[in-house]
């Protein structure tokens, strides 16, 4: 029998999802046998293991690419960039939780647990390279979002949202298994790099089988990204989710499900006609990025203007991908091959390199713009509102420049950056992006989503305009304090404004991420 | 002979005729067996009248119960109502397919035979919930959620104590368990396989819905429990059902710990598997009628505070064991 | 012949004849037995009292919290089955994998136990 012989050098890949793992059980442990009423400790517990699993992350993100355990999963700049990205936001969520929660009286530590777990879930998702392994990280990282949605269970909106969130997440699951079962089927192997040098030959004998399974496993990452149409339960479950939690959801599993989409699809695409995945992303990405920001015009709901945002935001994210998958990108890579062991740089290097930089930075920036913007909203919330309709109306924020002008200013920063305006994070990021869309010639896809974020703009300011030129209505609520909150915010704001002025070594970081497919 | 040996289908339709007579007219004996043996406990008789010692009372029991109406109470789901006997009694008898009862007498030698057999017996748990929930009564569904809840809780210890002749053997196929023994010493000789054997008996008590752990009939709170709707046939087949699955769980503890078909005075081994299956079920039996009844949440935290640790210490060191000896 | 599912044709006659035994004692006694229904025979038992509404209502939680703790420890319990069958081959590194393996799962046995989904009575 063939034994795995399992070396140090294997577990570094999953370290930093071990790391989130232990911490996890740490809190699962403190909640039963240390019953004190004073439960901010659990948020540092796990504000402090997302650091430390974040610091790993980073540590592993300048190590050569190589495949790990098998095949099973990989070791590249990329997933472990993204890994640090997700212990950020996981950081700035559980922060921004201990006082929503302290205010609500429901400090728990199942609640900061699920956190962690949901995020060695998006950890272990970004590195998969296996089909079986891709499907139970996204399982994790989806059952333990499920929980945290439904987590404040009194109420209809929480049940509402938990639920249709569990089904449609759990419809959407099946669908990308049984895309996978049908890949397997035509190919007779789950691990990407087997999949990928036996498809060009299966989709010669059986086009249909192979286009099939395509279309089945892009729906359900489209699903979990939330890509127009697929887009439907978004609005909903990020408004009933705790606020925290949306947060969450709105750049973590994202984030770590663009990440494996990239993955799975750059081998998917070897042996059908280069057009037809390009057309896809590119379909999905101009849909995400007008349907979001249009469907966000309407709203007076800040939280559900958000929640349409996120979805633009997944627009401009899959811009990126197209522009990976762009045919003249897709030629040069495949000079060098797709499956060795070294960033895909084709004969176009520079376009690969710069999509990679684009979309981690501007992931980067979307962390802390949603963490921060959602946080904001997260505070101004009372407990008392969760029956009434407009809890988080506009006029919630009107006159918020007089009452509290620090989180004014740090709401004005956070919507000015997902708007893209300088000088914030999220217009470098867009700049990145675009720039990467152009120089792999989709200027019209990169066109149109400049002038959909031109209308996304309208939007974002309509906040900063009720904020400073509004007056406060008579019965405006006193934001709760906490002093995590405050430190998450300014932490948010902070990086907001100074990666937008001074990205320093993280563009040069991130330029050189690289991604490899498992050997 | 060799050639129905070989041959599948051949070998699988005489052993499967030969077992599924052979059990049924076995739990008809059993049936007189158990009252006459219960009798005895309580210092009465047992059955004495039909034929001699009462040897033909479950003939005319059975013979009875078919001529009797047949009632499905009202509003009860009449399809649901009509399966759950069964396939109580389809489940029982299926499971007895990979027990070895000797070096040839085996239906089948499925590599994964222990996964087999652990799996049908689990599923009787499920009959008795379709039972309760087509009866439209509420001691029927209380009862049936009881076993429910008892049938799955114990499977986990169960699933486990079984885990340690595996681990000794490094085989899931019950045949291989059996020769291993043969070639090494019984599992009961070594302490961990007594212990194991002591917890796989007790937990197969709880999915066998036996005394100490009757709780899902409990007379005394739920009238008959699942079966309360049920009159004539159907009542006769969960009872049938009942003692078949006892006489092949004794089957199963018999091949797993006490060394299935392996004896000693060159006796031929069906008769070593038969007589090891005889003594364990009267250990079943003895324990029916001299202990009293769990209470339900006794019977819970049994199962998860106990039962499951101590399942999972003796998989440990079963390991270790295994380990140390190379 | 030699398929890998050999051995399973004669499971699934004794299968086959265990299901035609189970349905052939129905059956019969359907044929010997009257059948003459009647309102006071079919009502429902209940001590002796009409019946108070129906039987299919809410039922107590905690039936089902034993359900979800059956479905994460009956897997993991199978989970050990490969295990224990190539266990001979891993040696202790197998053995070792496996105890980190268990001790997860004594920390959720430790959780639930401790948050009292175990005391039926409390």
């Amino acid at each position: 029998m063939n034994i795995p012989h399992l070396t140090f050098q294997d577990l570094l890949p999953v370290a930093p999802a071990g790391v989130l793992v232990v911490g996890a059980i740490v809190l699962l442990l403190s909640e039963v046998f240390l019953s004190t009423a004073q439960r901010t400790y659990q948020a540092v517990i796990g504000t402090l293991t997302a650091l430390l699993a974040g610091a790993v992350a980073m540590n592993n993100a300048f190590e050569p690419a190589r495949a790990a355990l098998q095949g099973y999963v990989v070791l590249d700049p990329f997933s472990q960039w993204m890994t640090v990205l997700v212990c950020l936001g996981t950081a700035l969520a559980s922060l921004l939780s201990a006082g929503f929660l302290n205010h609500r009286n429901a400090e728990r530590g199942e609640f900061y647990a699920l956190i962690l777990f949901s995020a060695a879930g998006m950890s272990l998702l970004a590195m998969s390279a296996e089909f079986i392994t891709l499907f139970i990280n996204l399982e994790v990282l989806s059952i333990s979002t499920y929980a945290l949605t439904a987590f404040l269970r009194r109420g209809p909106r929480p049940a509402e949202a938990g639920f249709k969130y569990f089904i449609l997440g759990a419809f959407s699951a099946s669908l990308l298994l049984y895309g996978a079962a049908l890949l397997y089927g035509a190919t007779g192997s789950t691990r990407f790099l087997d999949v990928g040098l036996a498809l060009p030959q299966a989709f010669a004998q059986q086009p249909g089988l192979v286009y099939a399974g395509f279309g089945l496993v892009l729906a359900g990452f489209a699903f979990k990204v939330a890509a127009v149409p697929f887009h439907m339960w978004t609005p909903d479950v990020y408004e009933g989710a705790p606020t925290p939690v949306t947060a969450l959801m709105s750049a973590g599993v994202k984030a770590a499900a663009v990440v494996a989409l990239v993955r799975t699809f750059l081998f998917l695409v070897k042996g059908l006609s280069p057009e037809v995945p390009f057309i896809a992303f590119s379909a999905l990405a101009l849909l995400s990025m007008v349907g979001g920001n249009l469907l966000a015009l309407p709203q007076r709901n800040v939280k559900r203007m958000l929640a349409y945002s996120s979805i633009a935001h997944a627009g401009y994210l899959l811009l990126g991908v197209a522009a990976l998958f762009a045919p003249a990108t897709a030629k040069g890579s495949d000079a060098v091959g797709l499956f060795t062991a070294t960033p895909l740089l084709g004969s176009m290097p520079n376009v690969a390199a710069s999509v990679y930089k684009g979309l981690l930075f501007y992931l980067l920036g979307y962390t802390v713009t949603a963490l921060g913007a959602f946080g904001t909203i997260a505070a101004l919330e009372r407990r008392e509102d969760e029956t009434r309709s407009n809890t988080w109306d506009l006029e919630r924020f009107a006159g918020l420049a007089q009452r509290k002008p620090g989180w004014a200013a740090a709401m004005a920063a956070f919507m000015l950056s997902l708007g893209g305006v300088p000088p914030t994070v999220g217009f470098l990021g867009k700049l990145y992006l675009f720039g990467a869309a152009v120089d792999a010639g989709l200027l019209g896809l990169a066109v149109a989503g400049v002038l959909a974020s031109v209308a996304g703009v309208y939007v974002y300011l309509r906040v900063v305009v009720y904020m400073y030129m509004r007056p406060a209505p008579a019965d405006a609520p006193a934001p709760f304090r906490h002093w995590t909150t405050e430190v998450a915010l300014i932490a948010s704001a902070v990086a907001v404004v100074a990666l937008g002025v001074l990205p320093g070594p993280v563009t040069e970081w991130f330029s050189r991420a690289g991604m490899v497919f498992g050997s | 002979m060799t050639f129905v040996l070989s041959n599948p289908w051949l070998h699988g339709l005489v052993f499967g005729a030969v077992l599924v007579s052979v059990l049924m007219a076995l739990v008809a004996f059993i049936t007189w067996f158990e009252r006459k043996l219960a009798g005895r406990i309580q210092s009465r008789l047992g059955p004495t009248m039909v034929g001699p010692f009462g040897l033909l009372q479950p003939i005319a029991d059975a013979v009875k119960a078919m001529q009797k109406d047949f009632i499905v109470p009202k509003d009860a789901d009449r399809f649901l109502f009509w399966l759950a006997p069964p396939l109580t009694i389809a489940f029982a008898l299926a499971t007895a397919a990979v027990i070895p009862f000797s070096k040839d007498v085996l239906a089948a030698n499925l590599d994964v035979g222990v996964l087999y057999a652990l799996a049908f017996s689990g599923l009787l748990a499920f009959p008795t919930w379709v039972a309760g929930w087509a009866s439209n009564n509420k001691y029927a569904l209380l009862g049936g959620m009881r076993m429910v809840a008892q049938g799955i809780s114990y499977e986990i210890p169960m699933v486990m104590a079984a885990l340690v002749p595996v681990t000794l053997a490094g085989t899931l196929s019950m045949q291989g368990i059996v020769e291993y023994q043969v070639a090494s010493g019984w599992i009961i000789a070594t302490p961990v396989g007594a212990a194991a054997g002591l917890l796989f008996l007790t937990t197969a008590l709880a999915e066998g819905n036996r005394i100490p752990f009757d709780i899902p009939e409990a007379e005394s709170e739920l009238v008959a429990g699942p079966t309360t709707e049920y009159n004539a046939i159907g009542w006769s087949i969960f009872a049938a059902s009942e003692y078949a699955h006892s006489v092949i769980t004794a089957a199963i503890v018999s091949a797993l710990f006490l060394g299935g078909w392996d004896g000693w005075w060159n006796l031929p081994p069906l008769l070593w598997m038969v007589a090891k299956t005889g003594f364990v079920f009267l250990i079943v039996t003895w324990v029916r009628w001299s202990l009293l009844r769990f209470r339900s949440d006794q019977l819970m935290a049994l199962c998860w505070k106990y039962l499951v640790p101590g399942a999972l210490l003796l998989v440990l060191i079963a390991g270790i064991q295994v380990s140390v000896r190379g | 012949m030699e398929s890998p599912l050999t051995p399973y044709v004669p499971v699934a006659i004794v299968l086959f004849l265990a299901g035609a035994m189970a349905a052939a004692i129905p059956f019969i006694a359907g044929l010997l037995g009257p059948r003459s229904p009647s309102a006071v025979k079919s009502e429902i038992f209940e001590g002796g009292n009409p019946p108070i509404g129906s039987a299919r209502q809410r039922f107590a939680v905690k039936f089902y919290v034993v359900a979800l703790l059956f479905i994460v420890f009956d897997v993991e319990a199978v989970f050990l089955y490969p295990w224990a069958v190539n266990f001979q081959q891993l040696g202790w590194f197998g053995y070792a994998t496996m105890a980190v393996f268990a001790a997860t799962l004594v920390v959720a046995l430790v959780y639930v136990w401790k948050k009292g989904a175990l005391s039926w009575e409390s």
